[in-house]
């Protein structure tokens, strides 16, 4: 009894943070927090004295805000700035700074001078010839004061520390950084080519929120992962997984509560191992989640899992293990190595999905280099995302022992394995790209099985005579709903946009247009990239502005060749993926989009690209 | 536990039925999560009428008083945090200037906070802009801090004949919303 009050309270505070975290991001609570992040870098780790070296400082800041340029139109304004301390053995070069962008703002009719996105201020070094050897550093400060169009935040000082070691001239010097300080010689980083240069920088706006996180001390970033994984749960990613553990629970049969809670356990164990796993993998490999789950083969295994579970919800089997292994495992390991491979299973259903969106704190945990803190992390993750499923499958395998569960447990049972016959075709379908409408015609061959197994074939004891004629009745419905759906996914539908195939053409080809060119970055299997599709890209207005563009569509859904060798070269590590051209076929900083947007910010961004492809 | 975990679902199918994921939950701007604290503190502010505090101002003319001296003799004091390098700032103070010469009469007092500026660009701002109304060097923020912090530029803040704080805007106020606040509090 204790217990199950310990547990109420858990279950209202979990509820109550997920009522949190969605409501955060709601709330209207104005945020200074930072919108500018600040990274500094330095070309060498070890160096010999009298050697020089460069140093840059790298501010990204946050989309629809602006920092003053250092050298404002207006003398009121606070100019940003870069100051070196005075370190003993170290002089500085005066600080480059980036050109500055003139705009006007809503609050002002002059034009302002001013930096957005990512900049980057180099200054060069060098250390004197009669340094001492040993540890040193370069520090100083970057003042900015940042505005977007509506106010101000008071000016801010970031102090940035960059070590730095001094070595005996015997002992070799080491260069890091070297995709910053590609210019080799000049002393300080030049104008021209530092916006070039701040494309290139390892880490996206995104990862730099994450890697904010990750730094501001551990703890901190298990809650911040916990919460993220829950909050998980709130995409649709989820919806196949739901069936799955409620036909599973349920067809585990009579178990003690206790059992059952251990077994749910194990579930979502694996649910977990799922995520650490493969956010092991695509953080140290850098590939890319869904791809890992392109291969046929993979596919057809995990259907066939599904189907096997699908047919014992039917009666067909009793899930067990081969008598010989179960002998020596013992009966009541059985159970729990049935529900860990579920809870794996159910992680490799999701994970495909959700791989867009995690994307950033991947390629966080790969870039930090925090290999084990990285797995745990991802397990923590895991672990929030498969909680509500530890009271689902709970709560299914309670339902199975309710009293006088006879009859319509066991139609129920039935009702879940068509859901799994569906979950196994939301994993097949994708691949058949003849279908125009993917998801009419999933739900409609849905609707048509489902009305026949249900409705009729199935043969039940003990059924009364108004049951089989409701039954029959609702099956009906599902056949002919389902065949108006299918008959409806299988007419082609004119897509909205004329997609340039990126076959056809190569980007530099389309190039001599003399047009922006859009690339969506888009596969079959990715739920995020259907619904921009579906949402976003099918809207009217999205539409006509579309026309001023190449749209070119990267199709990844089986990649090949040239799919692959476009997503390194835009470094695309999450689908869907959009990103923007300028008139020099480079691509215009801070417009990528990865993930999902409405339609009317995808027309102010598109509007935005338009003003700024021409720039240089 | 039946109970509770059907409470959690129960919690989650609400979320997913009230809004789609996107709005509800920007999976990139993962720093939204950690404001939790924040949210709190933030709503308290907004909500609660709060006592203005008691500051002992001397204006930029060298005249010399207490806040709650002035909002006790007055129906509404407008306090405006602003600085000389704030583009939305100097914006929006001819509005400021104009409803200070509407409704002085009419028992509203307006009051500038310059905030980390110097006494010469202060100086040269106002008379650049003809201001007339009270303004005042907030110097080594001090009362910034006594209202709690103020983070965003500019910031207004209504104080009523009680000395409590009935509004307070992040951000620039255009001239007409202004007015109807002033309306709406006298």
């Amino acid at each position: 009894m204790k217990s199950t009050v310990r547990f109420t309270a858990l279950c209202g505070v979990i509820a109550l943070l997920l009522y949190l975290s969605v409501s955060v991001s709601s709330g209207q609570a104005p945020k200074d927090l930072n919108v500018v992040q600040v990274e500094s870098y330095a070309s060498h780790e070890r160096i010999h004295p009298g050697e020089s070296f460069q140093v840059a400082v790298v501010a990204n800041i946050k989309k629809g805000f602006h920092i003053n340029s250092h050298t404002p139109l207006d003398e009121l304004l606070i100019p940003t700035v870069v100051k070196f301390d005075k370190t003993k053995g170290i002089i500085f070069s005066p600080a480059s700074y980036p050109e500055a962008e003139l705009k006007s703002f809503s609050f002002s009719a002059n034009k302002m001078a001013v930096y957005e996105g990512k900049i980057s201020i180099f200054a060069g070094g060098k250390i004197s010839e009669d340094i001492p050897l040993g540890d040193t550093k370069v520090s100083g400060v970057l003042v900015y004061q940042a505005c977007d169009d509506q106010r101000c935040f008071m000016p801010r000082v970031v102090r940035f520390e960059i070590p730095l070691k001094v070595v005996n001239a015997n002992e070799p010097t080491k260069l890091v950084n070297k995709l910053i300080f590609q210019q080799k010689g000049s002393l300080a980083g030049t104008v021209q080519g530092t916006r070039e240069i701040a494309e290139r920088l390892p880490f996206t706006s995104d990862e730099l929120q994450a890697k904010q996180v990750i730094q501001r001390g551990f703890i901190y970033a298990v809650i911040a992962f916990f919460l993220f994984g829950l909050a998980l749960n709130l995409t649709p990613c989820v919806y196949p997984v739901i069936p799955m553990t409620v036909g599973f629970f349920i067809s585990q049969g009579e178990q003690k509560k206790r059992r059952i809670f251990l077994l749910s356990l194990y579930y979502v164990a694996g649910i977990a191992i799922v995520f650490s796993v493969l956010g092991l993998i695509s953080g140290l490999a850098g590939k890319q989640w869904g791809f890992l789950f392109q291969s046929p083969w993979f596919v057809i295994f995990v259907a066939v899992i599904i189907l096997s579970m699908a047919a014992s919800m039917f009666g067909a089997f009793e899930i067990t293990l081969p008598s010989s292994l179960m002998t020596r495992l013992g009966r009541s390991r059985q159970g729990a190595i049935g529900s860990f491979v579920m809870g794996l299973t159910a992680g490799a259903v999701i994970a495909p999905c959700a791989a867009g969106i995690i994307i950033g704190l991947v390629g966080v945990v790969a870039k930090l280099g925090i290999v084990a803190k990285g797995a745990l992390l991802f397990f923590v993750m895991g672990f929030g995302l498969g909680l509500p499923y530890l009271f689902l499958a709970t709560f299914s395998g309670l339902l199975s022992q309710l009293p006088k569960s006879g009859m319509w447990m066991v139609w129920v049972r039935k009702l879940f394995g068509v859901l799994l016959i569906g979950v196994a075709l939301y994993f097949l379908v994708p691949h058949a790209k003849q279908i125009n409408n993917q998801e009419g015609f999933y739900l409609g061959v849905l609707g048509i099985f489902g009305g026949l197994l249900l409705g009729f074939l199935e043969r039940g004891e003990g059924y009364t005579r108004t049951f089989k004629i409701i039954r029959g009745f609702l099956g009906l419905v599902l056949i002919l709903s389902g065949a108006f759906l299918v008959n409806a996914a299988i007419q082609p539908e004119p897509p909205a946009i004329d997609w340039v195939d990126y076959r056809d053409q190569s980007i530099e080809q389309l190039q001599e247009e003399n047009r922006p060119i859009l690339i969506d970055f888009y596969a079959d299997w990715c739920a995020v990239c259907k619904e921009l599709d579906r949402k976003t890209f099918r809207d009217q207005r999205v539409v006509e502005k579309s026309r001023e563009f190449i749209m070119v569509r990267v199709d990844c859904t089986s990649p090949d060749n040239k799919c692959t060798s476009l997503t390194k070269k835009f470094r695309v590590l999450g689908l869907p993926t959009v990103v923007f051209l300028s008139s020099k076929g480079r691509e215009l900083d801070s417009l990528r989009l990865v993930g999902f947007l409405g339609p009317a910010k995808m027309v102010k961004i598109m509007e935005e690209a338009l003003a700024r492809w021409q720039s240089p | 536990m039946v109970v509770a975990g059907g409470f959690l679902i129960g919690a989650i199918l609400f979320a997913q039925l009230a809004q789609p994921i996107h709005r509800v939950f920007d999976p990139l701007q993962v720093d939204k999560f950690v404001s939790i604290k924040q949210l709190f503190s933030a709503r308290a502010l907004e909500g609660v009428p709060t006592k203005a505090p008691d500051l002992t101002i001397t204006t930029i003319e060298g005249k010399q008083f207490t806040l709650k001296e002035l909002s006790g003799q007055k129906k509404l004091v407008v306090v405006n945090f602003w600085a000389s390098w704030c583009r939305p700032c100097l914006e929006e103070m001819p509005h400021f200037e104009r409803m200070h010469q509407a409704y002085q009469d009419k028992g509203v007092a307006f009051l500038g906070i310059a905030t980390k500026d110097t006494l010469s660009a202060v100086r040269k701002f106002i008379a650049q802009k003809g201001i007339t109304y009270q303004i005042t060097l907030d110097d080594q923020d001090r009362m910034a801090s006594a209202f709690g912090g103020v983070n965003v530029l500019p910031t207004t803040i209504f104080i009523d004949n009680q000395n409590n704080i009935v509004k307070t805007h992040r951000g620039y106020l255009a001239q007409q919303e202004l007015e109807e606040n002033l309306k709406g509090f006298l």
